[in-house]
Order: C-alpha cells, then sequence, then structure tokens
C-alpha cells in the first residue's frame, strides 16, 4: 500500500516536472509497468528490445515506448535478466537538483530506508519492501554528469547497482 | 644507506624488456607489456609495488617473458631485466637504492639459435614495512570454486562495471572502488595532495569527453591471483576488457580498466580490491 501511495504522490508531485504529454499515452496498454516485471519471466520484456550479453547476467534495453515507471519521463530503462528470470531494472534521470526534495518525500513514505553511503561523489539511500530492494543515488559533484539512478532489484540478488 | 631508517619505505622494480612480459609479485601481476607496443623496440618502466606488499616478508619475484607480438618464440634479440629499488617516500631520489641484486634473461649470444615458446627469471627479494595490511591476505579462496561458476559470476560483475562506467554512476563506482583506495592510501602512505589526484583521475573518467568501450564477453580468460585469493578477467590478447577512450584528445587514448576482485567471505559478492 505504502508503494501505491509513493508512486502515486510522486508521480504527481516531485517528479511531475518530468510529466509531459507522454504522461497520456502511459496508459497505453503495450507499455510493461517495470516494477511489476521483477522475479518474472524475460518473455515479459517487449520483443524487438535491444539484447546486451550472451550468457549469465544479461540486460535489455528499453525505450520509453515500451515500458513506464511512476509516470517518470525517461529516455531509457535497462532491464536485467539471469536464468530467464527478470531480476531487476534501473533507469537514469538527469539530475535538476530534485534529489533531496525527491528523498525527503520518498522518506515520508518508507519507514525502513537508509542511507548506504555517502562520499565525494555523492549518495545512496535504500529501502525494501517485501520482495525488493530499492535504491536511490545521485552524483551531486560539480565536476560530474548530474545524475540520479533508481533501482529495483529482487531481494537477495547478486545485482551491485 | 640503511633503508632501517626510512620512515616510510616505497620499494620499487625497474623493469626492462625487449619482447612481451609480465612481473609478477608472488603471484599478483604489477606489470604487463603486450601488444602492439611489443611489436619493435623497448619497454622501460619503474613501478611501485607496495600495493602487493601487505606486510613484511620474502616475496618471490617472476619475470615472465612472451614473444613479441607477431612472433611465435622467443630468441637471443629478446631479453628481459629488473632491478629492485627501495626509497624512503620523502626524499625519493636522495635515498633511493638497490636493495637487492637485478636479475635478467641469460641470452649473452650463449643460447644463439635455440627459440623458447617463454622463458621466466626469478627471484626472491625480502621487504620490510611498518604496516599490515589486511587486502586479500584473508579473503576466500577462489581456487577451490568450480571454475565455470567462478566465471559466470565474474563475468557478471564485469557486466555491472561496465554498465556503471557507461551510465555515468560515479558516486556507485567510487563506492565499489573505496576498499581498493583505502589500501592503496595506506600502501603508498598517500597525502592529501596524492588523494586528491586519486578523486581527480576518477572524476575524469566519467567526464563528457571519455566514451566507455563495448564490452565483449567473448575471448576472456579467468585468472586467478594471489594464492587463490584474487580474481580477474583478461582478454586472449593479454589486455584488460574494460577500457575507455578519451575523445578529447587527437590521439584518442584507450585506457584500460584494471580491476582485480576478491570475496571477503566465501558466501558473499565479489569486490575490487
Amino acid at each position: 500500500m505504502k508503494r501505491r501511495t509513493f508512486i502515486e504522490k510522486s508521480g504527481y508531485g516531485i517528479l511531475g516536472i518530468y510529466l509531459t504529454a507522454h504522461f497520456v499515452s502511459c496508459s497505453n496498454a503495450k507499455k510493461v509497468e517495470l516494477n511489476s516485471l521483477l522475479g518474472k519471466s524475460c518473455e515479459l520484456i517487449p520483443s524487438g528490445c535491444t539484447r546486451i550479453g550472451e550468457k549469465g547476467l544479461v540486460f535489455y534495453i528499453l525505450n520509453d515506448s515500451d515500458f513506464s515507471l511512476m509516470d517518470i519521463d525517461v529516455e531509457q530503462a535497462f532491464v536485467y535478466c539471469k536464468k530467464e528470470k527478470i531480476t531487476g531494472f534501473m533507469i537514469q534521470i538527469e539530475n535538476k537538483g530534485q534529489a533531496a526534495s525527491l528523498l525527503d518525500e520518498i522518506s515520508t513514505l518508507y519507514e525502513d530506508y537508509s542511507l548506504n553511503y555517502e562520499n565525494e561523489f555523492g549518495k545512496e539511500y535504500e529501502w525494501h519492501d517485501a520482495t525488493r530492494r530499492i535504491r536511490l543515488s545521485y552524483n551531486n559533484s560539480n565536476n560530474l554528469p548530474r545524475k540520479i539512478f533508481y533501482s529495483e532489484t529482487v531481494l537477495n540478488s547478486d545485482l551491485i547497482f | 644507506m640503511n633503508k632501517n631508517n626510512f620512515k616510510e619505505k616505497l620499494y620499487s622494480i625497474y623493469s626492462r624488456m625487449y619482447c612481451s612480459g609480465s612481473i609478477y609479485v608472488n603471484d599478483v601481476p604489477v606489470i604487463e607489456h603486450y601488444g602492439n607496443e611489443t611489436i619493435d623496440g623497448g619497454y622501460g618502466r619503474e613501478v611501485v609495488i607496495n600495493n602487493v606488499l601487505l606486510e613484511s616478508g620474502i616475496y618471490k619475484i617472476s619475470g615472465k617473458m612472451f614473444p613479441r607480438k607477431g612472433n611465435m618464440t622467443l630468441t637471443e634479440d629478446n631479453t628481459m631485466m629488473l632491478q629492485f629499488y627501495c626509497a624512503d617516500k620523502d626524499s625519493w631520489k636522495a635515498s633511493r637504492f638497490e636493495f637487492h641484486s637485478k636479475i635478467e634473461s641469460p641470452w649473452d649470444g650463449l643460447s644463439e639459435n635455440i627459440t623458447y615458446p617463454s622463458y621466466e627469471i626469478s627471484t626472491e627479494i625480502e621487504i620490510e614495512l611498518p604496516y599490515v595490511l589486511d587486502g586479500w591476505q584473508n579473503s576466500a579462496d577462489l581456487s577451490k570454486v568450480d571454475k565455470t561458476t567462478l566465471f559466470e559470476e565474474v563475468l557478471d560483475f564485469y557486466k555491472q562495471i561496465h554498465m556503471l562506467l557507461k551510465t555515468g554512476n560515479a558516486t556507485k563506482f567510487l563506492e565499489l572502488s573505496r576498499e581498493k583506495l583505502n589500501l592503496n592510501e595506506q600502501a603508498f602512505y598517500f597525502s592529501e595532495e596524492r588523494k586528491n589526484n586519486f578523486m581527480k583521475n576518477m572524476t575524469a573518467l566519467f567526464h563528457e569527453g571519455v566514451t566507455v568501450e563495448p564490452f565483449s564477453e567473448k575471448e576472456l580468460i579467468l585468472e586467478i591471483m594471489g594464492n587463490g585469493r584474487l580474481v580477474r578477467l583478461m582478454k586472449v590478447d593479454k589486455t584488460h576488457p574494460l577500457k575507455v577512450k578519451s575523445t578529447n584528445t587527437d590521439d584518442q587514448n584507450i585506457v584500460e580498466i584494471e580491476l582485480n576482485l576478491h570475496k571477503r567471505i566465501a558466501k558473499k559478492g565479489l569486490s575490487i580490491i
């Protein structure tokens, strides 16, 4: 339930600045909802997506016409598969200064979040629900590309992002 | 020169090669010279090896000679020589001295017309350090892990590091490099200036003018080193599989990303050291 609330609040709140006309088409039945894919078969990944990797961990690049996630306007998503199961995905967003506000908002929705680390380049936060690990990190150094990274992975996966 | 008076000892190997080759400290490579640069001419470079000397003791040094690129065998024209130096960090030039006799390949015309697929020279050096670093000394012994399983696990790790570089996730990459950074800080007695330089180099990896080369799963070899405690992937041409290219300069230099991985605990995941 909290997750649903997060999606709605963040979608219409802080992340609302990313809403575009494209939002209207997010109900397109052909789009897959990224966070509904975890743990499921890789066959659910839209056909025609670029696949990178031959064995072991492989990942697919989904373009914005293929997926939706929290109504965020993102150009690409990277979906990871291992042994024919979807084990995680990651998106990147241009950081226009909204990272701190976004984290504040998320922290009001999830009780058990934690700061994984803070280093010279940025920070990473993490929280869990019953089945997944969620991470949000961002670069905040002036000398680096300003990016926010959001990922969800199945619990206990070996994924490092 | 009495190295016992040195406050912060730095040990180095000066290598000269007229061939392809690798220099190992115990079984950890510290110098590798392969590819187009070996086609002609010679190679000379001094490398400080403190980051693989985790504590005082006796270390085996091996120089492994291979034919130049394009050749099948070594001949009397191919040579290798290694010299061993110790210096005090704060007075490098003034204090640097040869603490161990040099070793070199035996060809002085004696083996003319004899060819070798490879050749190894070796010696043992005695090291005295003011520190003991955990490094990979107490890490899991990966030589006992099924090689197919380990290869796949290491390959998965490389793919993810490639993705971090590709997407510009500098924060994560720095955090994953923290163990290596800490080790280097202690082993090389990093000053604040050196730490800043390290961070600058790390930042440069993610500069707009740097592009990440594609990662290929083909022609990769799993190498287990450090008495089974370290592992990495190498291409069959003995280059590192992760590469970035600077597009800001005319020469478009390709830089290889060197990764050594270990497992602090057998059942946990790999990490960079």
